[in-house]
């Protein structure tokens, strides 16, 4: 693989080496969460009822749900792993984060006031698709995980992709 | 991505073969207008395990065995709370419901409290094992519906269990729906404890024409069924093939 030219103040380890563990680590990770619930939506569904945030006068809103979100997990994973329009999939991965992650802090703020006890003890599966886990195990992750969507969000010679920005012109023979 | 993630949710949906149905409430919380039979004054609502009725009764669709006696709304004899203050089915059939063998602590408050909540009565291991040993379970008068997934339905349910998805109704609604105005007792399980889809497959079968003063939720469910290390039947309905671990007779 040529070494490409480096621009001014931007390291090219961001965007090669370090980028492409990142990518590996959110994109295997979404995959296979979306790949775990997408192929019988049951039970993610009565995971995402459980939290009850949606509406019970809207039944299709959370059979929607259920049946899409694994798919927008696996295909964002899936185009972050091959290098398909990193900004885009890492975009898609932050907002899904936070919406998960708050989620996840509502639900466990609920038990906490409904059960007492420490915070940390709080468990339970969050429909993430790792089963039961612990909250002060799943939100770091899941900040973690954040954290990692910088890089693909912030590159700008990303190595090692297929097309990383949809949007630019393919280059001239 | 988002469009492409849900377009292909979407297709998946409809071309698989464990597709959702996207319209459908898949968590009714109460039975439907038209079989609330009760009304506010009836003895039974007084305990708060019938739903209070839009109706005096009159608009229910499937008449039962038993009559409509199991219906009279204002001062009948619809449902008399027991000692424990669970809601019992009146006579019915060839014997007398037995006066609470549940002990009081062996349902969970939570879980009565919760099936109260969506007009359902709850069963305890005792009797719901003694039912099943009646021979009337044997001529289909007292029903057991299995409302776990296929795959769990088939690893062990109670033998002669009929399975109900209550996700995937047309799964199996053919063969249950002929038997429900001939049934005494249905009685509607899962895992247990927290697990709601036996609430939802009674609410379900309920929509369907089942008489609400004959279905029950056997509280303790499939693990406490097995842990009281009672006859597990695996594979299909009939199968007669009982796991290796029960002692008792089925």
């Amino acid at each position: 693989m040529t070494a490409e030219p480096r621009e001014a103040g931007r390291t090219g380890a961001a965007d090669g080496w370090m980028l492409l563990l990142a990518r590996l680590a959110l994109g295997g990770t979404f995959v296979a969460m979306g790949a775990a619930k997408a192929g019988d939506p049951v039970p993610f569904l009565k995971l995402v009822h459980e939290y009850g945030l949606v509406p019970e006068q809207l039944p299709w809103l959370l059979n929607g749900l259920a049946v899409t979100l694994p798919w927008v997990e696996l295909v964002c994973g899936a185009l972050l792993l091959a290098g398909v329009g990193l900004r885009g999939a890492a975009a898609c991965m932050v907002a899904l984060l936070v919406v998960f992650s708050g989620a996840i802090l509502w639900r466990a703020l609920e038990i906490l006031e409904a059960q007492g006890g420490p915070f940390c003890a709080i468990h339970f599966d969050c429909g993430c698709g790792s089963g039961d886990q612990f909250v002060c195990a799943k939100l770091p992750t899941n900040l973690l995980l954040l954290a990692l969507c910088w890089l693909p969000l912030r590159a700008r010679r990303p190595r090692w992709c297929l097309r990383a920005d949809l949007l630019a012109r393919a280059p001239r023979p | 991505m988002l469009l492409a993630g849900t377009g292909l949710g979407l297709l998946v949906n409809s071309l698989g073969t464990r597709g959702l149905d996207l319209g459908r409430d898949h968590f009714p919380s109460r039975p439907p207008a038209a079989h609330q039979v009760f009304t506010e004054s009836s003895p039974g609502a007084a305990g708060g395990s019938p739903p209070p009725a839009a109706s005096t009764g009159a608009d229910r669709l499937e008449p039962t065995s038993a009559g409509t006696e199991a219906l009279q709304p204002v001062g009948g004899e619809a449902l008399a709370p027991a000692d424990d203050g669970e809601a019992r089915a009146p006579a019915t059939g060839s014997e007398t419901p037995p006066a609470s063998t549940t002990p009081a602590d062996e349902l969970d408050g939570a879980v009565v409290e919760r099936l109260r909540s969506k007009g359902l009565q709850a069963l305890g291991l005792a009797e719901a094992e003694a039912w099943w040993r009646d021979p009337l379970t044997t001529y289909e008068a007292y029903l057991f519906v299995d409302a776990r997934d296929d795959a769990h339905y088939a690893e062990g349910h109670i033998p002669g269990a009929w399975a109900f998805d209550p996700f995937r109704p047309e799964l199996h609604l053919q063969e249950l729906l002929p038997l429900l105005p001939s049934s005494e007792r249905i009685v509607v399980y899962c895992n247990g404890g927290a697990c709601e889809d036996s609430e939802n497959a009674a609410l379900t079968l309920l929509a369907y024409g089942a008489d609400p003063s004959h279905v029950w939720v056997f509280a303790g469910g499939i693990t406490a069924w097995r842990a009281a290390g009672l006859p597990i039947e695996r594979g299909a309905r009939g199968s007669g093939e009982l796991e290796a671990s029960t002692a008792h007779d089925g």
